[in-house]
């Protein structure tokens, strides 16, 4: 019921297109972060596995070419973590090579108990003055977590708090934790396969005012491993979506309580292309579930 | 860590095939020449094995000690660490197994020379070219074979891990 509800009411308010008549988009879909109105990018660039690439410069350098691809078309979530080996570092590496573009710098807190420290190497490693936004990874040691970085944030060293799961764990610990703490931001696994944040989980967000992160859009690749060989449907271009990868972001976006997505790549073509997902007709309601039934059956 | 059973062996893996390859390229265009000094060392003990000579044990057991001394730290410490959150405690690993090589020169063993022969000849595989002497996955190994319990133990357990990143690579 939460769901239902929670469509109908961003369909009254036109977030979504009607049904059977998507508009043309020219400029990529924004989002607001609903705890402070604050737009976003719905398309940001995630960083597990595709920005580990330790010391080395040839790497650090194609990664910086995937900011600078990502930027230049128009995006600005970036999203980290401590535990994704050199990830931060070559992120810094890239936002210094760049001239430190103005994206939205997602970071999280990990396992270590000393919490205060991780976050300052983390800021380090970033290069950045403060994190926009700090979530608790995977909720490891989140009550001992937030409270850091809530006061953080009061003491304005933080813009927001949020907490992160994957792949629909803990779903029923996140949502308790949502109902409990003032959170900004969650950050979770929703693709067109793995549609159980659809029941709770979404909708409490928009009923609670929490900004949503969608991590793992491609199930760490393998969506699109497995839609390889199957051509895209003629009915994708009635949504501007030119490859299967543009089909399914825009199917997360525009699930009226996500706020933003975060694709990793380690293609500046790629970031590009995602970042361009946001931008032309969306599907409604129906072409939304028939891109889930189309790739549910495929996969 | 809860709902374990949700967790699949990609989920464990922190880095891309194409970034573990170019770690192997670079280690072993950064050690070069050290390939040659590893595969003498590598020859060594096999015609230690088939001498039958009373130091081999013991020799063998200093050449092996060396080769994971080197790892540890060379690897490890200097390169993997870069990449693997754990990494330093692999070192710590592969350092604690060199300090029993060294302590237990009569858990020594001479297999066929075939086997180690066969070991000498990973450093052809591409596109990794992991030599013994220098690489983990060709001295654990080698030490398997070349030696009896306690000393398998910490080498079996790295052959473990890095089957199972190899395979999560392989089916990412």
């Amino acid at each position: 019921m939460l769901a239902v509800l929670a469509f109908g009411a961003v369909r009254a308010s036109g977030a979504l297109p009607p049904t059977g008549a998507p508009e043309a988009r020219t400029t990529p879909l924004i989002r607001k972060i609903p705890s402070t109105g604050e737009q976003l990018p719905v398309i940001g660039l995630g960083s597990w596995i595709t920005f580990n690439v330790g010391d080395d410069v040839a790497a650090r350098n194609q990664c910086t070419e995937v900011v600078r691809a990502f930027v230049s078309a128009g995006g600005r979530v970036i999203d980290s973590s401590p535990m994704y080996g050199s990830s931060q570092e070559t992120i810094g590496y890239a936002l210094g090579k760049l001239a430190h573009p103005n994206v939205f710098s997602a970071d999280k807190v990990w396992t270590s108990s000393q919490g205060a420290g991780q976050i300052e190497e983390s800021r380090r490693h970033w290069g950045v003055p403060r994190f926009d936004l700090l979530q608790v990874h995977n909720l490891l040691g989140w009550d001992d977590h937030l409270p850091l970085l809530f006061s953080m944030k009061k003491a304005g060293h933080l813009r927001y708090v949020g907490v992160t799961t994957s792949h629909g764990r803990r779903l029923e610990e996140l949502e308790q934790i949502m109902r409990k703490e003032p959170l900004d931001f969650i950050q979770l696994t929703y693709n067109p396969i793995e549609r159980e944040p659809e029941q709770r989980i979404l909708p409490l967000a928009m009923q609670r005012r929490i900004a949503v992160i969608i991590n793992r859009p491609f199930n760490q690749g393998e969506l699109l491993d497995d839609l390889a060989s199957h051509p895209l449907p003629n009915w994708a271009r009635d949504v501007d979506a030119r490859s299967w990868a543009q089909l399914i972001l825009k199917f997360i976006i525009t699930h009226p309580a996500v706020t933003c997505v975060i694709p990793a790549t380690s293609v500046p073509s790629h970031a590009r292309e995602n970042v361009d997902a946001a931008r032309g007709r969306m599907p409604d309601a129906a072409m939304r579930k028939r891109i889930a039934d189309t790739i549910a059956s495929l996969v | 860590m809860s709902e374990w059973w949700t967790y699949r062996l990609s989920d464990f893996l922190m880095f891309s095939q194409r970034t573990y390859n170019r770690l192997f390229e670079r280690y072993n265009h950064d050690v070069w020449p050290l390939h040659l000094v590893a595969i003498a060392i590598g020859v060594l003990i096999l015609w230690l094995a088939r001498s039958g000579q009373r130091v081999a044990g013991r020799v063998t057991s200093i050449l092996l000690a060396i080769s994971w001394l080197w790892i540890a730290y060379a690897f490890f410490w200097q390169r993997f660490a870069s990449i693997h959150t754990y990494a330093k405690w692999f070192a710590i690993a592969f350092a604690l197994e060199a300090i029993l090589l060294l302590a237990l020169p009569s858990a020594i063993r001479h297999p066929p020379s075939i086997v180690i022969a066969l070991i000498l000849l990973y450093a052809l595989i591409p596109p990794r070219h992991e030599t013994f002497g220098l690489a983990p996955d060709p001295t654990a190994l080698a030490t398997i074979v070349l030696t009896r319990w306690p000393l398998r133990i910490i080498p079996i357990a790295w052959c473990a891990f890095s089957a199972a990143t190899l395979l999560a690579m392989a089916t990412r």
